[in-house]
Parts: structure tokens; C-alpha cells; sequence
């Protein structure tokens, strides 16, 4: 046998199992019918799938993708100067990268945690805002949809910032001096040469956070409780509480296209995410 | 008269330097450059030509010194309030854009219209009217060229600038350009800046040239004076090959060997297709001589020769 | 302009780091409110004594140390054999692995588990946690350690070979050192989203392999314990020390 083939081998045999041979259950399960205690039975049946349009269940999958949408155009608007900043600041460069990229690897569950801690009834703005006496009932900031999208932007934003400091990176700076050269004011250059130059960049990170923002799941189930339920945590329920298999791998399968979908749809403008 | 200088020149530097963090790029350079004219930039890399260069087009600002376009003062306007426009070295054209939209870019901008007859106008004169709606990545190199010209043309600026346009092209193309681009501003009368390390291309080209060395300007002329009365050594070497004894300039095209002269040792003969390049040491003072003879010459290493030269041919600094 | 952006950047930089400074600052706080009252470390004794926490620690760390050995040596082999060689259903099912939500891995992670219990006598625990980190955290190490290798001169191998050394010689003499600072990047890189990980660990852990995410998160939910902002600090500040070391190795 070649070299090549037993290097390949284990992650094979591990891909076919973790990932392949799971995808495999998800999609017979999604064609069966909930046993009376969990689990599958038979008959087979598209129930599942034509369930997904019940007005219920759309509605949680038309509040994700809003969500998410929303956490994406802030990321983009929030990530985009601070990526222009680090692109043009010369030798400091990598401190001003490390410092976007340093959350990566502090546990995003304890970041998380941390919005909990600032936002709850009892938290830290609260309690703030209480001793200043500028409200005497605390404000409820935590569990709904915007302290999910709050969660999410602190949570993706490195994401956007790297594709779109890697396009800015690369911009060749005589376009830019063309651009003035030829009488564009600096607003002018940044609409008409910056922006559609970092298309790619901005269609990249786009990308990167709208994806996992759409299938989140921590982030909606700590801050938004039980009041913004997103596609995630209909997952999670289908697969604990409800015990309602067929079901949660009927949403799986929905999720998963999604996000193949705009992936492809990506891919196919000629980018290369991986 | 001062008046009537004041008058011809449209581009003025007035003891201009420019400081980077760590050397002098620009040292107190003075110029004038008459309108119309097309007046060369020409120096070794690093020598400061490419900064004047940007100061004029405003994307560096001089430490200290002048910079007065027209008789109004530019020093400190951003690029885009100067009627001055660049072809950059790699051209810079937006690779989003079409041609056409490249060259209604400054339109649009700088004079709030976009006339599309002049846009097509300027690329009939670059012969690009066909190409108008392809994108820079579909052309060739010296299309692109051409694009970046019409681009800044088409703004009619007071003086066009020009960051060594030919350098990406090869150089078959690059002699011809030089003849297009020399026709070309003569027909738009517009003034050419024109920075170059290329002393052919300078000397070719101009109407007078500026020489620069180490940030400051060593000599400035027509290409005649300065090919043949450079001021300084480093002015004559670099316009071309020069053999230098006793202190006295002369190039190899105007030493020949004959019966009577000076002898020297024949140490190398290389073959060039129009001429024969003859490397000798004089064997008096042992000073390294060149000279070119017919290709038809059967010199050979190791002979000894006569070498003369006319006296008006040599060069004193 | 310029300006603007460096003011900016400076709220962007805040909003990135503030958050984790502030519930770090509260977990010297003597009272159990989000009240300064006085600097304290009986949070940090709370979590010395608790036997749950320092249980599942040690959980965490043992299958984070197996999953990433594991994932390292697998994810680091298979880059070598697509980098020789590309494979469109394994980069594929990488891909794959890469964007599927992670509640939707969990899930049929537990699908897959329960189903083959019905046949063989097994039970959730720590070896199904360590199968499913290692088939996560896989995808990352390849793709870190395939970004070095395309910038591999494929002629130093060739060169190995020329010089009578066997196709596995030269992979480990002249390849593999050239890929040590990635390799050690890419297990950076599996140990901590190992660590990290709350939504496929929860779904495929049994009773006997509670991890500290776990931990955490039900602490999270139960409410303000200042306790939970000592843990969580000790665990950032963990993790802060060993990238800074794995940095300090990677520049010596």
C-alpha cells in the first residue's frame, strides 16, 4: 500500500465515523416516525419535513435568520473601520491583530458568561445605573433578541475583521493614490474604489459570521432564554426535553442546507474559503 | 527677464526637501519647468526622482521648500484639488472597472461631468476606442499603458506626471512606445513630467532633463549638454559609458586606433552585432580604455595598439 | 481620518476586552453582588473546595490532552497524503465538518451512539466525549498544517529521495521538521476548542465525564455566583499562559 493511503486512513476511518455515519442516521431518522418512548419506529413518512412549515416553527427559523442578519451587518459595520485601523497602522500591525484574534482563544463560553454578568437585572450595568440614580427599577437588557445579537457580535466579530484586514492588506495603495490623484475625495475613494475592492473580503466574512450565527446555540439559549428561541435550541429541545428525534433531524438536515446554500453560493463567485 | 520666466513656467520648486524617518530623500531642490515641455527626471534608484515626483502630485507634502503650479501655491492641497495626474509605474487602474469606467473615473470627480464623447475621443487617440468596455485584466501590458495615459489625459491636467511608465513593458514594445508617447504630447500639448533610470529613454525622449544623485540635482539641460558637457563625473558616467584618463573624460565612440597615439595592451574583444567593444590598458599610467570599432575588426587579446581621440571629444568636469 | 479610526479603534478594542476585565475585577470582590465592596479571595477558596469543579477540571484536561494528541498525529498524517494527493471526499467531508452547527454534531453524534448501543454493551462516558472531540478538532489541524505545506518546496523532498532516503525517511527527516511550527499550532489550536467546547460535549457525555463547560454553563444558568467569575478567570488566565508559552517555544 502507498504511503499516501496509509497516512489517509485514520481520518478515513474517523470522518466515516464521526461525521459520515451520523449524517447517515440524521437523514433515516428524519424519514421515521417518533417512538412512543423516544427513540424511531417505523412507517416511513415526510411528516417531518412538512412540519418545518407549520407558521410555529417558521417563525423561529424567520427570527434566526433575521438575528443572524442583523449580528452579520453589525459585524461588517463595526469590523470594517477597525480593520481599515490595523491595515494602516504600519509596524503594529500584529499587536493590533493579536488583540482582535485573543478572544479566539479565551473559552467563548466564559465570554458569553461575561455579557450575563454585565447585563443581568442584578449585573454590573444595573447596579451602575442604580447608583447613579439614572433608573430606580433596573432595565431588563438580558433574554431577548437584542442582548442575542449583542452576544453574537461580541462573539463573531474577529471573524470579520480578518478576511476584510486581509483583503485591505493586500489593496494595492497606488489605487488608492489613483483614486485622488483623479480627484476623488477620501469618502469618494473609500465608496467607489475601497468597498468594491474588499467585495471578496466583505462577502468572506459575511460569510464566516452569518453561518455559525445561524445555527447558534449557546448564545440564544444564555442570553435570550427562553424568550428568543432560534433554530439551534428547537434542535437541542427535539433531542432532549421533546424527545422528538424525526423531528429535530428533519430541522438538522433544513440547517445544514441552509448553510450549504449560502456556502456554494459564495464559493461559486470564485472565493476560496478553506 | 525674471518676468518672462515666470511667466513660461507652469511647475516650480522652490528649495524643496523631503525628510523620511530615517534619510534625506529630496535635498533642497530647486526647478522650473517650462510649460509644454517634456522635462525628464533621470537618476539611479533612490535618488529622490520618484519623491519629487509624488510632492508634485500631492501624496507626500515637503518638509520644507515650495511647490507653485501655475502660479498658485500647491504645497499643501490634497492630490485631489491639484490639476496635475499620474501614470503610475504599475499603472494603478481599478481593476473593478472597465476602461471606459477607468477613464470616466477622474471625470466624474474632478469636473463633475461625465462626458462620454470626450471619454471616447481620448481612446480613439490611444487606439483603444475598440476595448472601451473591457476590464484591465483583459488587456496587455502595453494596453494598459495606454489606459493609464488616457485615464490622466483626459483630465487635461497642467502637468502629467509620469512615474516610469515603460518599466513594465518589454523592451521591444518599450522603443516604440517611446516614439508614441514623445508624439502623443506633442499633439495634446500638455507638460510631461517624466521620471525614468533609463538614460537612453531620457536622452530620446526630452526637452531638457534634470539629473538627480543622492536626493539632490547634479545637472540640468537638453540632452545634448548634458550627454556632452556634463558638469559633473557622476553626470557623465551615468549618461553612458565614459573612459576617464588624467582626469579628462572621453567616450568610446570617440576613441580609435590608429598608427600613432597612445599604446595600449588589447585585454578583451566582445562582439556586439553593429560594433566591436575593445576593453585596453594604457601602458603608460595603466588606465583602462574602451573604445568601439566596425565589427569587421580582427583585434585580438594580448596585441599591442595606438590609441587617439579628437580633442573636442573630451569631457572636463 | 486617520484620528477618527484611532478613537475608533480604541471603543472597538474596549468592546472586545472590557467584558472579561470586568468579571475578572469582580472575582476579588468580597460580596456576592455586582457591588464593589472589598478586595477578597474567598471566591477563589469556594472554587478550591468545590469537589464538582476540580472533577470535571481534570476531565476536561485529560480529554482535551487524548483528543488533541490524537487529533494531531491523525489531522497531521492525513494533511501529508492531500497535500501528496487530493482527496475530494475527505476535503469534502472536512468542509463539512468545518460548518455544520454544532448543536447539529451533537445531535447526530448522540444519534449515532445510541443506535449502536442497541447491539454492543456500551454506555456514554469519557471515550465518547474524546471520539467526538477528536472527530471535530480533526478538520482544524489539517487545514493549519496543509497551509504549511503549500508553501513546501516539493524539490526538498525529491532532493531526499535523489539522496537514497525511503519515501517514509524523508517524510519524517526532511518534511516533518519543516512542519513543526505548524503541527505545534495546529494542536494550540485542537486543544483549546477542545477545552472550550459545551454543545457536542454536553449531548455525547455520560454522568461519569461531566466536563468543565459543562460545569460552567450550569452554573451560568443557575445565576450571579461570584465564584463562577473565579473559575472563569482562572480558566482565561490558564489559557492566556499557555499560549504565551506555546509563543515563547515557536519564537526560540
Amino acid at each position: 500500500m502507498k504511503l499516501r493511503n496509509i497516512f489517509l486512513a485514520p481520518t478515513a476511518i474517523l470522518m466515516a465515523v464521526t461525521m459520515l455515519a451520523p449524517l447517515a442516521i440524521i437523514m433515516v431518522y428524519s424519514l421515521l416516525t417518533r417512538g412512543a418512548y423516544g427513540g424511531v419506529e417505523l412507517p416511513w413518512t415526510i411528516e417531518n419535513f412538512t412540519r418545518l412549515w407549520d407558521p410555529v416553527y417558521a417563525v423561529i427559523f424567520l427570527r434566526s435568520f433575521w438575528i443572524a442578519a442583523v449580528a452579520t451587518a453589525l459585524c461588517l459595520v463595526l469590523g470594517f473601520p477597525l480593520a481599515m485601523f490595523i491595515a494602516r497602522s504600519g509596524s503594529r500591525k500584529n499587536l493590533y491583530l493579536s488583540l482582535v484574534i485573543l478572544p479566539f482563544w479565551t473559552s467563548f463560553l466564559i465570554r458569553t458568561y461575561a455579557w450575563m454578568f454585565l447585563l443581568r437585572d442584578t449585573g454590573i450595568l444595573n447596579s451602575l445605573l442604580q447608583a447613579l440614580r439614572i433608573i430606580r427599577e433596573p432595565l431588563s437588557l438580558l433574554y431577548n433578541d437584542g442582548a442575542v445579537i449583542l452576544g453574537l457580535v461580541y462573539g463573531f466579530l474577529p471573524f470579520m475583521v480578518l478576511p476584510l484586514y486581509a483583503t485591505l492588506e493586500r489593496l494595492d495603495p497606488s489605487l488608492l493614490e489613483a483614486a485622488a490623484d483623479l480627484g476623488a475625495r477620501p469618502r469618494d475613494t473609500l465608496v467607489r474604489v475601497t468597498f468594491p475592492l474588499c467585495a471578496p473580503g466583505i462577502r468572506a466574512g459575511a460569510i464566516l459570521v452569518f453561518v455559525p450565527c445561524l445555527g447558534t446555540y449557546l448564545t440564544s439559549d444564555l442570553l435570550g432564554g427562553s424568550k428568543t428561541v432560534m433554530i439551534g435550541n428547537l434542535v437541542q429541545n427535539q433531542f432532549t426535553a421533546s424527545r422528538d428525534w424525526p423531528f429535530g433531524a428533519a430541522l438538522s438536515l433544513a440547517l445544514m442546507a441552509i448553510a450549504m446554500v449560502l456556502l456554494f453560493a459564495a464559493r461559486k463567485r470564485g472565493e476560496e474559503m478553506l | 527677464m525674471p518676468q518672462q520666466t515666470a511667466h513660461d513656467t507652469i511647475l516650480e520648486l522652490r528649495r524643496v526637501s523631503k525628510d523620511f524617518a530615517t534619510q534625506r530623500a529630496v535635498a533642497d531642490v530647486s526647478l522650473e519647468i517650462p510649460r509644454g515641455a517634456f522635462f525628464s527626471l533621470l537618476g539611479p534608484s533612490g535618488c529622490g526622482k520618484t519623491t519629487i515626483l509624488r510632492m508634485v502630485a500631492g501624496f507626500e507634502t515637503p518638509t520644507t521648500g515650495e511647490v507653485w503650479l501655475n502660479r498658485q501655491r500647491i504645497d499643501s492641497l490634497p492630490p485631489y484639488r491639484r490639476n496635475v495626474n499620474t501614470v503610475f509605474q504599475s499603472y494603478a487602474l481599478f481593476p473593478h472597472l472597465s476602461v471606459q469606467g477607468n477613464v470616466e473615473f477622474g471625470l466624474r470627480h474632478k469636473k463633475g461631468t461625465d462626458d462620454i464623447k470626450r471619454v471616447l475621443d481620448v481612446l480613439k487617440q490611444v487606439h483603444l476606442e475598440a476595448k472601451a468596455s473591457r476590464k484591465p485584466s483583459e488587456l496587455s501590458g502595453g494596453e494598459r499603458q495606454r489606459v493609464a495615459l488616457a485615464r490622466a489625459i483626459v483630465l487635461e491636467p497642467d502637468v502629467l506626471l509620469l512615474d516610469e511608465p515603460l518599466s513594465a513593458l518589454d523592451p521591444q514594445l518599450r522603443k516604440q512606445v517611446r516614439v508614441e508617447l514623445r508624439d502623443l504630447q506633442r499633439r495634446v500639448g500638455v507638460t510631461f513630467l517624466f521620471v525614468t533610470h533609463d538614460q537612453e529613454e531620457a536622452l530620446s525622449m526630452s526637452d531638457q532633463i534634470a539629473v538627480m544623485n543622492g536626493g539632490a540635482l547634479e545637472q540640468v539641460g537638453t540632452p545634448r549638454e548634458i550627454y556632452a558637457q556634463p558638469r559633473s563625473r557622476f553626470v557623465a558616467d551615468f549618461l553612458g559609458a565614459m573612459n576617464w584618463i588624467d582626469g579628462i573624460g572621453v567616450r568610446p565612440e570617440a576613441v580609435s586606433i590608429c598608427p600613432e597615439g597612445r599604446k595600449a595592451v588589447v585585454t578583451g574583444v566582445t562582439y556586439l552585432g553593429s560594433f566591436c567593444h575593445i576593453a585596453m590598458t594604457l601602458t603608460e599610467g595603466g588606465e583602462l580604455i574602451a573604445a568601439q570599432v566596425p565589427p569587421g575588426s580582427t583585434l585580438q587579446s594580448g596585441q599591442t595598439v595606438c590609441v587617439t581621440w579628437n580633442s573636442v571629444d573630451e569631457i572636463h568636469v | 481620518m486617520k484620528r477618527g479610526l484611532a478613537v475608533y479603534a480604541v471603543f472597538a478594542y474596549a468592546f472586545l476586552h472590557v467584558p472579561l476585565l470586568i468579571l475578572a475585577v469582580f472575582s476579588f470582590n468580597s460580596s456576592r453582588f455586582a457591588v464593589w465592596e472589598r478586595f477578597s479571595l474567598q471566591w477563589y477558596r469556594a472554587v478550591a473546595h468545590d469537589g464538582n469543579l476540580i472533577e470535571s477540571s481534570l476531565n476536561s484536561l485529560i480529554i482535551a490532552i487524548v483528543a488533541t494528541a490524537l487529533a494531531t498525529i491523525i489531522g497531521t498524517l492525513a494533511a501529508y497524503g492531500l497535500w501528496k494527493r487530493g482527496s475530494a471526499w475527505l476535503s469534502g467531508s472536512m468542509y463539512l465538518s468545518l460548518v455544520t452547527p454544532e448543536i447539529v454534531t451533537g445531535a447526530s453524534l448522540l444519534a449515532l451512539f445510541q443506535w449502536v448501543f442497541r447491539f454492543a454493551h456500551l454506555r456514554l462516558g469519557m471515550h465518547t466525549v474524546i471520539l467526538a472531540h477528536v472527530g471535530f478538532s480533526l478538520a482544524y489541524v489539517v487545514v493549519v498544517v496543509l497551509a504549511r505545506l503549500r508553501s513546501y518546496d516539493r524539490t526538498l523532498e525529491e532532493a531526499a529521495l535523489d539522496l537514497g532516503a525511503t519515501e517514509l525517511g524523508a517524510f519524517y527527516r526532511v518534511t516533518l521538521p519543516y512542519l513543526v511550527p505548524a503541527i505545534a499550532a495546529a494542536a494550540m489550536l485542537a486543544f483549546t476548542v477542545s477545552i472550550d467546547d459545551y454543545v457536542i460535549t454536553s449531548l455525547v457525555a455520560g454522568v461519569d465525564s461531566q466536563t468543565l463547560p459543562m460545569v460552567i454553563y450550569a452554573m451560568a444558568r443557575r445565576g450571579v455566583n461570584p465564584a463562577l467569575n473565579a473559575v472563569s478567570t482562572l480558566v482565561v488566565f490558564g489559557l492566556g499562559m499557555l499560549i504565551m508559552l506555546s509563543e515563547r517555544l515557536r519564537k526560540t
